[in-house]
């Protein structure tokens, strides 16, 4: 009797064993097929320390306590980047009437180009609060690595170089949390119902 | 065959000789303004070809004195890229070519000042066919500037 006892326990035990595996694979699955890049990147982000626009460290936790948009780019960029940003204070004003929704951040992706006085022009173009920030290479290398960002200089004929870079825009929670992209070829409507759910405004 | 050639390569010839003019005139030409004279600008406009000839953009030029080339952003693989587009961008006859952000535009380098929102800067797009066309680029607010949508002149 007793060693039937045990049976049925251990019975049970791989029963619910089984069915949190269940539970978890299935999650997981559908946390994929609705949030899209939210089940690969969890480890996306992370405490970075960079150099702000003043000349000064800037620490990432002077962003905790409100949702942030992330954009690398790098100030040479006339195009795609400005574009970017353009449309990010945009919807924010879309969102709420002051453009406080949420903290946009431009991290540059030259810094041997971009010192704080370059991140800090930038930033100032779009009439609105935008954080500019740079670092020495290794800080900025340091940080693409933790948010999967990929970026490579490519020589022009003029004797300079442009940079290929990665176009999404990250969408941290007000913890820090990654939680959704915004890419630039995805309808202002896709887009603002990600803002709204990452700043808790739906 | 030599016989057959000949002729051909005659009609050919000929053919080329009436190829139609092209029409070409530039429109809606802006830019978003900048803060410091290092940063680049990018021209977007609309060059439309109402002619029935072929023609082709070769070179643009800043009266300003800095130097444009026309370049091309591309998104693949989540990547952006923007090249130069050294050989020129053809104009098809009785067509509309739009410089829009993130597709083609005018890149500004070496700018003697900043571009200030209100004010106008002079280009000229030198065309194979069409020769010289000068525009007015329009400098708007950076957040005011969003995509091709309420730029019309």
């Amino acid at each position: 009797m007793k060693r039937l006892r045990i049976i049925l326990w251990l019975l049970v035990g791989l029963a619910a064993l089984a069915a949190g595996g269940l539970f978890l694979t299935r999650s997981h699955q559908s946390s994929q097929n609705v949030q899209g890049p939210d089940a690969i990147g969890l480890g996306i982000g992370g405490p970075f320390t960079l150099i702000g626009g003043d000349g000064h460290p800037f620490a990432s936790t002077r962003l905790n306590g409100k949702a942030h948009a992330i954009f690398f780019g790098f100030t040479h960029c006339p195009d795609v980047c400005p574009t970017t940003l353009a449309r990010l204070v945009r919807l924010r004003r879309e969102l709420a009437s002051k453009d406080d929704a949420f903290t946009i951040v431009f991290i540059t992706v030259d810094p041997e180009r971009d010192g704080p006085a370059e991140v800090a022009s930038y930033a100032r173009l779009f009439n609105a609060p935008v954080i500019g920030l740079t670092g020495s290479p290794a800080q900025i290398a340091q940080v693409k690595k933790q948010f999967g960002i990929f970026s490579q200089r490519v020589p022009d004929k003029s004797g300079g170089y442009s940079v290929d870079h990665s176009a999404a825009v990250l969408l941290f929670g007000k913890t820090g949390r990654f939680q959704s992209t915004i890419a630039p070829d995805e309808a202002d409507s896709v887009a603002l119902d990600k803002l709204k759910r990452v700043t808790g405004n739906s | 065959m030599k016989l057959l050639v000949a002729p051909l390569a005659l009609m050919l010839l000929a053919s080329c000789n009436r190829d139609p003019d092209p029409q070409i005139s530039v429109a809606d030409a802006w830019t978003r303004a900048t803060v410091t004279p290092s940063q680049p600008a990018a021209v977007y406009l609309k060059i439309s070809n109402t002619g029935a000839g072929h023609d082709r953009l070769e070179s643009v030029s800043s009266e300003s004195g800095a130097k444009a080339s026309v370049h091309e952003s591309s998104l693949a693989d989540g990547i952006t890229r923007m090249r130069a587009l050294n050989e020129g961008v053809a104009i098809a006859p009785n067509s509309i070519v739009e410089f829009k952000p993130n597709g083609h535009h005018i890149m500004l380098e070496g700018l003697p000042t900043a571009l200030s929102a209100g004010t106008n800067i002079a280009i000229n797009l030198r065309f194979e066919r069409a020769g010289d066309v000068k525009a007015q680029v329009r400098v708007v607010d950076g957040p005011a500037a969003h995509g091709a949508h309420g730029h019309g002149s």
